[in-house]
């Protein structure tokens, strides 16, 4: 399903405002990326996330709003994201072996 | 490099011929591949100076036997020596140091102003090995290449040109700042979980000293990573340092070591964009993956 919310409404991924040379993590769009990478880096948070998205979003600083928090708790197919972000974080050490070594 | 190796396994079988074996591994470990700068240094300054080539070789020669002897040493530090093989390592890692001074020795007299050097680049070694895993800064950590210097300050003493290596040890420094900053970048993972401080890692979770939970630790690695921030200011600072190295070393006309310098930075650069890339992708589709649940 698509999020029809302020999420969506900043522009493309990756778009948008930068900080600190990041890859746009200010606004609506930088609070939802902000949950994604720490559901992604942190499988606890994860597990928090989806038994109550507004605790777990405080716990690192950000206020859902009431349809955004909505969104994540019951309109969010979480059996889905299970699978996908499970491979994701697999991947997550593929980075720095990517290019080989180098001497 | 054969006529290097072929002096090396001689130098070895002069005074250790049973441990030949030892010396074998730790040389294959070393090669010209991976340690461009110890086994080229002297004759990428040396030729561009105009020193003959037997100097040059033997510049080599001291290098590269130094560097066996210090990666054994490395290696004893680190508990990497099998218990039975300790004894040994110690009498070659002393035997081939001091082969290489021998090979100095050959080439500069007592009152050279290269010995005070080299003690001082060694003592700074000896001190970076000590504190090891402990140490919380590159600049130290690059200590543990100092001794390389020893044989492009040699190339210049040489042809009566000492007064250049001031300039020349400070794009050396940068270069080999770069390269650690680097290795740094690509090992962070594995020192996190041997415990050893990473210039990455502590940059990336803004805890200078290091220190703290593995896990905890890696997971707030994966975090910097992932929103990129912490990246672009390191990979500028390895861009910054190993830019000044090759501009500085360019202006001295040290061709072949400019040329080197530039091939390592683009390699850098390649490595360094496929990390962003990564990174990037990732978080974009685990944000996506949240918006847009099929």
């Amino acid at each position: 399903m698509d999020r029809d919310s302020e999420f969506l409404e900043e522009g493309s991924m990756g778009g948008g405002s930068q900080d600190n040379g990041g890859y746009g993590t200010t606004g609506a769009r930088g609070a939802l990326m902000r949950l994604a990478v720490e559901a992604l880096a942190d499988a606890d948070f994860y597990e928090r996330l989806k038994e109550d998205p507004q605790r777990a979003a405080e716990s690192i600083g950000i206020q859902l709003s009431d349809p955004d928090a909505a969104y994540l708790g019951s309109e969010v197919h979480w059996s889905v994201v299970d699978a996908h972000i499970a491979e994701m974080r697999d991947a997550l050490h593929l980075g720095v072996m990517r290019a080989g070594p180098l001497w | 490099m054969d006529a290097v190796d072929a002096a090396f396994e001689a130098v070895v079988l002069g005074f250790a011929a049973d441990d030949i074996a030892l010396a074998r591994g730790v040389r294959a470990r070393i090669g010209p591949d991976r340690y461009a700068l110890e086994w080229n240094l002297p004759w990428w300054i040396g030729r561009a100076l105009g020193v003959d080539a037997s100097t040059c070789e033997r510049l080599s020669l001291g290098n590269v036997i130094g560097l066996v002897a210090l990666r054994l040493s490395d290696d004893l530090e680190d508990g990497d020596v099998a218990a039975e093989d300790v004894a040994s390592a110690r009498r070659l890692s002393d035997g081939l140091l001091a082969a290489a001074l021998a090979t100095y020795r050959s080439l500069f007299p007592p009152s050279s102003p290269l010995w005070p050097r080299l003690d001082a680049w060694l003592a700074e070694w000896h001190e970076a090995t000590r504190i090891g895993a402990s140490s919380h800064r590159a600049t130290q950590l690059t200590a543990r290449a100092a001794p390389v210097k020893a044989s492009a300050y040699g190339a210049c003493l040489i042809h009566g040109r000492g007064e250049l290596f001031v300039t020349l040890e400070s794009a050396l420094d940068n270069a080999l700042q770069a390269m650690v900053l680097f290795d740094h970048l690509v090992d962070w993972q594995h020192d996190i979980q041997a415990g050893r401080w990473n210039a990455f890692a502590a940059h990336a979770l803004g805890k200078p000293r290091g220190g703290g939970d593995a896990a905890v630790r890696t997971t707030g690695v994966y975090r910097a990573l992932l929103t990129g921030n912490a990246l672009e200011a390191y990979i500028n600072e390895i861009d910054s340092n190993m830019r000044r190295a090759i501009e500085v070393v360019g202006d001295l006309g040290l061709t072949s070591l400019e040329e080197h310098l530039s091939q390592l930075d683009e390699r850098m650069k390649e490595h360094s964009q496929a990390l962003r890339t990564h990174y990037r992708d990732l978080a974009e589709r685990a944000t996506v993956l949240l918006v847009r649940t099929p």
